[in-house]
This record gives structure tokens, sequence and C-alpha cells, in this order.
């Protein structure tokens, strides 16, 4: 078993070393190596997964990574109940996405290096997953902020391209500095950073309600806003949809940004301690799920609706397992990962066989040309509107349940109505997209547009049975919900006072409404035209206004942030500082100085290796000298 | 015994790096250099260092030594023969390395270590081979790494030195 | 014994550098850095062997793989000379001094 779950993070890297050294004679079948190499982690990761099914925890310590004095962080990997569900998200989507890619990249001339990326992806996320500690999650966070940057910008030639990569980076940063300082405040406070040694003891050394866990649940929670995309810092995620598609797919929706939602998941000991760490974990998740799903309402471009779809969804998650209901936002994560994988490869599907167009304006009646992509995409619309008996279903309405029973009758509330603004963005895009009529005359025919190859279709419908059935392991069986009761053994719900009860029935009536009630207004609107889009668009102008410019974010943060940015670098730290004091100042007055004693000293200057041999030797003397007199007489 | 064989070793240690210095010929000088190595490696073998000393005879005496030599087979001959001894102005120079010489032994003189630990822990049932392989890869595996990445810039720049289209 | 040892490393530190000071030919100078490590060396493993701690030995290791990257650095100069001025003769380059 130790050497099985060591394999299953070697042969993605094995892939990546392959493609990525060799690339240019495997070219051929780069794609067919990398997905190899996916599809035996995946089955080698089967192995520890039913090891904690029958409810053994594997744990394996393969060597000591960094002895410090006190601190000894070995590089040792972990598969309990929380990251069993991950593992199998993770090998299990990733494995879908690369046959997919075989198709959507078939024909691009960095189609190698593509596929050496994405198995470097796979690498970090799985030591991101599986490590045993949090210096090792750190590892294979940044690991997948890379990768990440290095498939955003993946087409560098465009230069929208290159500069998403380049904001997903520095973005990520401020993120990352919250999780360093977590992660120090850890080691002051346990002397040590891996999980089976810091948990059992959190209540022990940080105690209930302490200052130090709320720091600690804190800075932890702002590398997750980063890595996450919550409010404030999501702006980096609608710009990475300029990478390929399976990309976006892959990191952007189902895997990567979700690891923040892992992260807090994990660190469950320290944000049960800490009532307030867990009020603003939830609060924001909240907030992000409603001002993303508002956002998403007036997009027209496909990728850009389902990027911000997916900040609403991870919204969804932080509710879950802000409350402290952990399981709820494992199980959304999960789900999530299905559907809007699949939607994007489905967003993929059309973009391929439309030449990379985008604008749901120029689309329409698709249906006819692309039946399977049709199909899949409102598999997974239903799934993510949340409709019985699709995933979708099952988590949200696990999270907002909980979220109500907990106290927390205000997210609710913004959950449901986010849950609302999500069936009808997603059926907007739906009907817009694969029903109606054709809008532009004799596109397709132009296009030569068609079905998808079954190399990509295939996974599709992979995805999409799971969609379906994906969200059954939250249906209650005598009493238990099948997955909770997996996933509490490592990640407990943590209790409060006065658990209000509701009538479950009820609950899931009012998330279904809502679901419905969306698609029925997308309906509405878009197929019978009771009212036309733009009328409403006219009716509530200044609202469209805000909301087609996504609140002016990016202007602000141009005005606000990078402006004076700009304004103190160039005119203080370039203008004063560099040029006057350390041009004038420092470098001019150096260079005078060292003129002055070079003038002198060049004497010694004769270019035979063997004079500066005695100086060499000289200075020996010297030194040895001093410690002789000096020291020992 | 253990005395006479130390200084026996020392002489041919100094001995071959006397010879060094004072050849003109530098294949001689080579042969001169392996001979001080294999004494040096004598010497890490009266101080229980039997792996360093097998190390010293396939590094230094094996690869080094043969390395030079090779590099002096592919010139002329008759260039580095026929060199000069040594520079023009010597005898400052020779004065300083005897001044480096007195004052190193003068150190070793007065240097004072608590040696009541002499010869201990040098290895793990009887394997010095082992107790080097425990330390080497618990505690020093960073600098490890660091060395590996030190040969492959060694490695790289000796490439890029000896390039053919260097005018 | 002690001093003994650390005289004899003294020694061949001081000749070493004597080598690398008075010496003309490339090559030899680069004998005697040899020999001046292996003094270090020497150092290091009697300080291992006196105070019971392997990691001088351990030291040593290092030393030989720098030495070794060291020497190869140093031939591949030493071809390089060759190639340019057909000498060995360290006078012959002092463009260090432009």
């Amino acid at each position: 078993m130790k050497v099985i779950l060591l394999f299953v993070i070697l042969t993605p890297l094995i892939g990546f070393l392959i493609n990525g050294i060799f690339g240019r004679w495997t070219k051929p079948i780069a794609g067919v190596i990398a997905a190899t190499a996916l599809g035996i982690s995946f089955i080698l990761g089967l192995f520890p997964i039913f090891s904690v099914l029958h409810g053994h925890i594997v744990e394996y310590t393969y060597f000591t990574w960094m002895p410090f004095k006190e601190v000894v962080i070995p590089f040792g990997l972990r598969v309990d109940y929380v990251s069993a569900v991950m593992l199998f998200v993770v090998t299990f989507v990733s494995w879908m996405i690369h046959i997919y890619s075989n198709g959507y990249m078939a024909g691009d001339k960095g189609y190698a290096r593509y596929f050496a990326y994405l198995n470097m992806f796979v690498t970090a996320m799985l030591i991101l997953v599986l490590g045993n500690n949090y210096l090792l999650m750190f590892v294979g966070w940044e690991g997948v902020g890379l990768a990440s940057y290095l498939l955003i910008g993946f087409w560098y030639e465009k230069s929208t391209a290159s500069d998403a990569g380049e904001k997903a980076f520095v973005v990520n940063r401020i993120g990352d500095a919250g999780f360093i300082i977590g992660i120090l405040y850890l080691v002051y406070y346990f002397g040590s950073v891996t999980y089976s040694n810091v948990f059992p003891r959190a209540e022990h050394v940080l105690g209930y309600g302490s200052t130090a866990a709320t720091i600690i649940g804190i800075a932890l929670f702002v590398g997750a806003v980063g890595k996450s995309a919550q409010f404030p810092l999501y702006i980096w995620l609608t710009d990475a949809m300029e990478g390929p598609t399976p990309v976006s797919s892959l990191i952007h929706a189902a895997t990567m940004v979700t690891a923040g939602v892992y992260m807090v998941a994990r660190s469950n000991a320290i944000y049960s301690l800490s009532p307030i760490a867990q009020e603003i974990v939830a609060t924001i998740g909240a907030f992000t799920a409603f001002y993303a799903a508002t956002m998403a309402l007036t997009h027209k471009d496909i990728k850009r609706i389902l990027a911000y779809s997916t900040l609403s969804q991870l919204g969804y998650m932080f509710i879950g397992v802000g409350i402290g209901a952990y399981w709820t936002g494992l199980f959304h994560l999960m789900t999530h990962a299905f559907f809007k994988g699949l939607l994007f490869l489905a967003a993929g599907a059309v973009m391929h066989s439309m030449r990379g167009l985008l604008s749901i304006d120029l689309m329409g009646g698709l249906k006819k040309y692309m039946p399977q992509t049709a199909a899949v995409m409102v598999i997974a619309s239903l799934a993510i509107s949340g409709i019985p008996p699709f995933a979708g279903f099952f988590s949200k309405d696990a999270i907002l349940a909980s979220a109500l029973e907990m106290g927390h009758p205000i997210i609710w509330i913004v959950g449901e109505i986010t849950a609302f603004m999500t069936a009808f963005y997603m059926f907007r895009m739906v009907f817009n997209v694969f029903y109606g009529e054709e809008k532009v005359e004799g596109l397709y025919h132009d296009l030569h547009t068609h079905e998808a190859p079954a190399v990509m279709t295939i996974p599709m419908w992979v995805l999409a049975i799971l969609s379906i059935i994906g969200g059954w392991v939250g249906i209650k069986v005598g009493g238990h919900i099948p997955f909770e009761w997996f996933v509490i053994h490592s990640a407990p719900t943590t209790e409060v006072a006065h658990e209000a009860h509701y009538s479950e029935a009820l609950l899931m009536g009012i998330s279904v409404t809502m679901g419905v009630g969306g698609i029925l207004a997308a309906w509405l609107i878009y197929i019978k035209k009771i009212i036309t889009a733009e009328k409403i668009a006219n009716m509530f102008k200044p609202i469209y206004k805000l909301l087609a410019n996504t609140y002016y974010v990016d202007e602000f943060v141009y005005c606000c942030i990078v402006k004076p940015f700009w304004w103190v670098s160039t005119n203080f730290l370039w203008k004063f500082v560099d040029v006057v004091l350390i041009d004038k100042g420092m470098v001019d007055g150096a260079g005078w100085i060292a003129g002055r004693v070079g003038k002198g000293l060049r004497l010694l200057q004769t270019g035979f290796v063997n004079n500066y041999a005695y100086w060499i030797s000289l200075g020996i003397i010297l030194l040895s000298s001093w410690y002789l007199f000096v020291k020992i007489i | 015994m253990e005395g006479i064989m130390f200084y026996i070793i020392s002489a041919i240690t100094v001995g071959g790096a006397l010879g060094v210095l004072l050849s003109k010929n530098p294949y001689r000088a080579a042969m001169w250099m392996i001979f001080s190595f294999f004494g040096i490696a004598g010497l890490f073998v009266m101080l229980h260092a039997q792996f360093n000393a097998m190390l010293q005879i396939i590094v230094y005496a094996g690869a080094i030594a043969v390395m030079i030599m090779l590099v002096m087979m592919i010139m002329d001959r008759r260039t580095i023969e026929t060199l000069k001894r040594f520079n023009s102005q010597f005898y400052w120079p020779a004065l300083i390395g005897l001044a480096l010489f007195a004052d190193l032994a003068f150190l070793a003189y007065k240097f004072k270590i608590d040696t009541s630990n002499a010869g201990k822990n040098l290895a793990i049932n009887g394997s010095n081979t082992q107790m080097i392989g425990e330390v080497l890869f618990k505690h020093y595996l960073l600098p490890f790494e660091v060395t590996a990445i030190i040969l492959l810039v060694a490695l790289i720049g000796a490439v890029v030195l000896t390039k053919k289209d260097i005018s | 014994m002690l001093t003994e040892y650390l005289v004899v490393s003294a020694l061949l530190i001081a000749i070493g550098a004597t080598g690398v000071m008075i010496r003309r030919n490339f090559m030899i100078v680069l004998m005697s850095l040899e020999i001046m490590i292996n003094g270090a060396g020497l150092f290091l493993i009697t300080m291992s062997y006196y105070l019971g701690n392997v990691s001088g030995q351990v030291m040593f290791i290092f030393v030989a793989a720098v030495a070794a990257s060291e020497t190869a650095v140093g031939l591949a100069i030493a071809v390089m000379m060759y190639k340019r001025k057909k000498s060995v003769d360290v006078n012959d380059f002092s463009i260090l001094r432009k």
C-alpha cells in the first residue's frame, strides 16, 4: 500500500517528465501518455480509497523532509475520510478531462507542452490533497498555482492570455501570504505542521473561542480566498478563462479552485474552535455566491457565465464549511466537480465546433447540429439548478438545510435567492445556445458546425451520468446520510447549542421551487418571449449596466489600486528614490569613491594569476596570525 | 607501530606533494600527485575513515588524475614540457609559503581539543560506510542535493567553455 | 598524534599554496590546488576522528564533489587557453588586468 500510494502521485509526475522532456518526439502520442498516466493513477488511487471505506486510514511517512531542531517536517501521504473524497474527485475528473483534451487540443502546436502542464497540475494537486502536513499542502498549493499560471497563459502569443496568467499569479500571491502566516502560527503554537499532530491537540493548545484559533483560521482562510477566488480576490478567475477550455474545466472549476474548501474542511479542528472565523467564512461565502450570481445574469460570453457561476457555487461550498457542516461543503465540492466540469466541457465542445466563438448572441438552435452536447448541457444545467434527482439538488439542499438548522437564516435566504438566479442564468444560456432559431443566418453552414468527436463526447457522457447519480450518496438511508456518515469521521460537524428543526420536505420543496422558478422564468423570457430581455434591461437600466460591467470592480481596482501604485512607483520610487537618491547619491557616489580608491589599488592588478595567489595567501597568514596572537596567546 | 606507520605514510604524502611542487615535467608531477593521494588515503585508513579512503582513491587518484592526464595528452608535448619551472620572481612567494606553513604549524601545535571521544561514533556495526550513509541522508540531505546541482553546473560550464566555435 | 596529523595537513596546504604561487605551468597549478584541497580534507577527517563525530567525514564527501567540479571547470579553462594561444603558461594570460 505504501508504494501504491506513492505511485498515485508518481505516475502523473512520470507523464509530466516524459512529455516535458521528450515532448518533441512524443508529440503524436502525448495525449495518450498523459491520459494513461492519469488512468493508472486513478486505478491505484482506488486501493487507499477502499481501505478507507473499510475504516482504515492510510498514512505513511516516506522520509524526513526538513529536520529542524524542534520542528521535524516529514514527507508523508495520508488518505483519510476527507482526502479520500478529494482523491477520487481529482483523479477521476482529471482522467476524463485528459481524455477529452485529446480531441479538443488536436492539432495545436503546443500539444505535448499542454499535456505536460496538465500532468504537472495533477501531480501538484495530488500533493496538495494527499500530503500529511500543511507545508506539503503548501507545496501543492504553489504547484497548482504555477500550473494554473502556465495553462492560463498557454496561448502566450495572445497578450490577453499572458496578462490573465500574470493577474492570476499576482492575486494568488496575496492569498498565499495569508496561508504562510497561518502555517507559521501553527508552527509557533504546535511546533508541528503534521495533521495527525496538530488536530488532536488543537482544543487543548488553542482553547475554544481563543484569539489564536481565530487568527489561524482567518489567515488560512485568506489563502483559501485567493485560491478559491472568493470576494474580494475573485477578479482573476474570470480572466483565467483565456486558457484552453479543458483547463478552465479541470483547474478553474473542478479541482484547483476547490482547494480552499478542502483546506478549510481539512482544518475543521481549528475552525470548530473559532465561531468568529467560521462566521467570516460563511458570510464571505454567502456574499460571493449572491454577488457572482448577479454578475452571471447579464454576461453574454458562455465561458464567463460559467466562470461567475463557479464563483457562486464556490460560495455555496464556503457556506457549507463555514457553518461547520463540513460534509456538506465537501459534498457540493464533489457534485460541483462533476457538473461544472461537464458544463465547461460542453462549452468547449460548442467552442470547438464554432471555431472559438463564445457569444450567446450568435448562437441558437444548436441542438439540431450538436444533439449530444445539448443533452449533456441540459443534464448539467438541471444538476446545477438543483432539480431532483440530479446531483446538485442533494448537495445544495444539504448546505442550505444545515445553514438553517445551525442558525443562519439570513444565509439560507441569500442561498435560496441565489439558487433561483442560478437556475435562471444557466437556462438563459441553454435556451439561447441550443434552442430557438439561428440568430445569424448561415453561420453554422459557414463554420461547418458539427457534433464533437467521440473522444470528447464519451468523457462528457461519463460526467453526465455522474452528474445524475453522483448526488445519490446524499439520500437518507435508515436515518443516515451515507456521505455525511463517511466524511464525519475526519471532519465532524461543529456542534451548536440550539439546533433548529424544520420539516425536511418543506425545505426541499422551497429549494425545488426556486430551481423550477428560475428555469420557468428563463423559458418565458427566452423561448416564449413574453417579455424580451432587452425590455427588462431597459427597465432596470442602471442595475443592468452595473451588472454588465461587473460592478466596475476591474475599473475600481485599476483606479484605486493599480493607478496609485503606478503613481507612487513613478513619481516617488522612480523619480526621487531611484534617480536622485540611488542613481545620483549612492551609485554615482559609490562609483566616485570606488574610482578614487581604484586608482590607488590599480597598481595591485597585474593580471598575473600568481600575483593574485600571493595576496590570498597573505590574507590567510594575516587571519591565522590574528587568531594565533589574539585568541590563543 | 602505529607511529612508525604514520611517519612512513606521511613521508609518502608530503614527498608526493613536494614532487608536484618541484618536478619540471608535468607528466611526472601528475604521477607524484597520485603518489601523494595514495598517501592521504593511507592516513584516512589510520583515522578510521575507510569509506573516504576508498573515495579518495577512486575520485582523486582515479578520476581527477586521469582527467588531468587526459587533458595533457591532447596538448602538444613540447609546449608544456619545455616551460620554465618557476616564475621569474619566486623567492618572495616561496617565503610566503614558508610563512604560511609556519603559521599553520604553530596553530596546530597550540591547538587543544577534548579528545576523549577519539575514534568513537565512526561506525555502525563496524561499518563506516553505513554510518556515513545514515548521517549524510538524514542530516545533510539538502547540502547533498545542492552538491548535485553544483556538479551539474560544473558539467554544463565545462561543456560551454570547451565548445568548438569559440574563436 | 593530533598535532602530527595537523602538521601534515598544514604542510600539504602550504606546499599546495606555494605551488599555485610559483609554478608557471597551468596544469601543475591545478595539481597544486588539488593538494591544497586534500590538505583541508585531511584536517576534516582528523577532526572527525578526534572529536568522534562522523560529520567531518561527510563534509569530506562534499569537498570531494566540489573539488571534482573545480577540476572539470579548471581543465575546461586550460583547454580553451591552450586553443587560443597554444600555451599553458599562466604568465601568457594576463587579460584580467584590462
